[in-house]
C-alpha cells in the first residue's frame, strides 16, 4: 500500500516536470517565433527554462516595501493553483467549473503579487490584472454553451461526447473563438497582455526575483500547458488528446498561431483591451441565450 | 485518469540536457554574438549521429532519447549558430523515419 502511495507521488511529480518542460519550451518557441517575425534573432528556445533555473539559484532578498508574508507566499500559491489545475484537469479530467474557479484564483495571485511588492509598477500590474478579469467573462459563457450541447461539464464526458459527435469546434465555432481569446490574453506580448506591459516594467512581477520569480515562472509554464490542453480536449477532443504525441503537436500548432497573432498586433491600451473582451463576452452571451431560446 | 507519458518525458529531458550542452559549448567556443552560415563540425557530427539514431529500432525505444540528446546540441546553440546543423540532423531523422515506415510495410 505504501509503495502504491509512493508511485502516486512519483507520478504526480513526473507529470508536473513534464508539464513545466513542455510549457517552458512552448513559451520559448513563442518568443522565438515573435522575434523571427519581427526580424530579430531572438533568444534560444531553451531560454525560458534557463531563466527559471537561473533565478532558482539566485540569492533572494526582500524589498523594504514588501508586505510579508503575502510577498513570498504568493509564489507558492501560484504554483499550487496551476499544479491543482494540472492534476484536476489534465490528469483526472474533472469538472470545467473547478478549473474556472482555479483560473479566477490566478487573478487573486496576480493582484496579491503586485500589491504585496510595494512597488508602483507592481501595484499598477496588480490593478490591471483586475481589469483583465474581463477575459474571464467569455469563459463563463463558453462553459454555459458547452453545457447546453454536451449536458455535462466533466471533461471526461465532453471528450466522450466528441468521440461520437466529432470535434466541438465545428459545432460551436464562436465558443472556441472566445476560449481562444482567453488563451491569447494569457500569452506574453499578446494584444491583451496589459498586465505585463513593458511600460510598467514587468507588471506585477517587477519586485519578485530570485527563487520567487522562478516559482512563478514554473507556475506560468504549467499554466500554459494546462490552458492549451483544455482547449484541445474541450474543442478538438480524442482526435488529439488520446495520444500524448498528437497533443504535443496540437500544442505546438496552437502556440505558433498565437505567436503569429502576438507578433503582428500591437498591445492594446487597458480600456480597449477590456472593451474588446467585453464585446466578445456579449456576443458569446447572445449565442448562449439564442441556444437556450431555440432549445 | 491520464497516464504519465514517461517516454515523452525522457525524450524532452534529453532534448533539454542536449540543449544545455550545446549552449555551454557554443558560448565557450564562439565569441561573436550572431553569425550566420557558419558550420561547427562537432555540432554537425552530433546532429548527423542524432538523425541516424532516430529511426534505429533499439531496445526499450532508447534510440529516441539518445537521438534527441544529440539533436539537442545544435538546437540549444546560441542564436545564429547551429541552424544548418540542426536542419541537417532533423532532415536525416525524418527521412530515416519515413524509410523505416516504408520498409516496415
Amino acid at each position: 500500500m505504501e509503495l502504491y502511495n509512493l508511485k502516486y507521488v512519483i507520478d504526480a511529480l513526473a507529470y508536473s516536470l513534464y508539464a513545466f518542460l513542455v510549457g517552458g519550451l512552448l513559451l520559448g518557441l513563442h518568443r522565438k517565433i515573435v522575434a523571427r517575425i519581427q526580424g530579430r534573432p531572438g533568444p534560444p528556445i531553451l531560454q525560458y527554462i534557463l531563466h527559471t533555473l537561473k533565478f532558482y539559484f539566485k540569492e533572494i532578498s526582500f524589498p523594504i516595501t514588501a508586505g510579508n508574508p503575502l510577498y513570498f507566499l504568493i509564489a507558492l500559491i501560484s504554483i499550487t493553483v496551476w499544479m491543482s489545475a494540472l492534476y484536476l484537469g489534465v490528469v483526472f479530467n474533472t469538472s470545467l467549473l473547478i478549473l474556472m474557479g482555479l483560473y479566477v484564483l490566478q487573478k487573486i495571485v496576480e493582484h496579491g503579487c503586485g500589491l504585496s511588492s510595494g512597488s508602483p509598477y507592481g501595484k499598477l500590474g496588480g490593478v490591471r490584472s483586475v481589469f483583465s478579469a474581463a477575459a474571464e467573462v467569455p469563459l463563463f459563457t463558453v462553459i454555459g454553451i458547452i453545457y447546453l450541447l454536451t449536458k455535462s461539464l466533466i471533461i471526461e464526458d465532453i471528450i466522450r461526447y466528441q468521440e461520437i459527435h466529432g470535434p466541438i469546434i465545428f459545432q460551436l465555432p464562436f465558443a472556441a473563438f472566445a476560449f481562444f481569446v482567453l488563451l491569447l490574453s494569457k500569452a506574453p506580448n499578446s494584444p491583451f497582455a496589459i498586465v505585463k506591459d513593458k511600460s510598467i516594467v514587468s507588471g506585477y512581477l517587477t519586485e519578485h526575483f530570485g527563487i520567487l520569480e522562478s516559482l512563478i515562472m514554473i507556475a506560468d509554464g504549467i499554466a500554459w500547458f494546462v490552458l492549451l490542453w483544455i482547449f484541445l480536449a474541450v474543442f478538438i477532443g480524442p482526435l488529439v488528446v488520446s495520444d500524448p504525441l498528437m497533443t504535443l503537436l496540437g500544442m505546438v500548432v496552437l502556440t505558433s498561431l498565437i505567436s503569429l497573432i502576438c507578433a503582428l498586433t500591437p498591445l492594446l491600451t487597458p480600456n480597449h483591451s477590456v472593451m474588446i473582451q467585453i464585446l466578445i463576452s456579449a456576443l458569446a452571451l447572445l449565442d448562449l441565450l439564442l441556444r437556450i431560446v431555440m432549445g | 485518469m491520464e497516464e504519465v507519458p514517461y517516454h515523452l518525458l525522457c525524450c524532452i529531458v534529453s532534448l533539454v540536457m542536449g540543449g544545455f550542452l550545446g549552449l555551454t559549448y557554443s558560448y565557450k567556443r564562439y565569441l561573436k554574438p550572431y553569425v550566420e552560415r557558419c558550420i561547427d563540425r562537432w555540432a554537425l557530427l552530433s546532429a548527423i549521429l542524432g538523425g541516424v539514431l532516430f529511426p534505429l529500432p533499439l531496445p526499450y525505444g532508447i534510440n529516441y532519447p539518445l537521438s534527441l540528446f544529440l539533436l539537442g546540441v545544435p538546437f540549444g546553440m546560441r542564436p545564429g549558430y547551429g541552424r544548418i546543423e540542426l536542419i541537417t540532423g532533423v532532415s536525416i531523422a525524418i527521412l530515416g523515419y519515413l524509410i523505416r515506415g516504408l520498409i516496415g510495410r
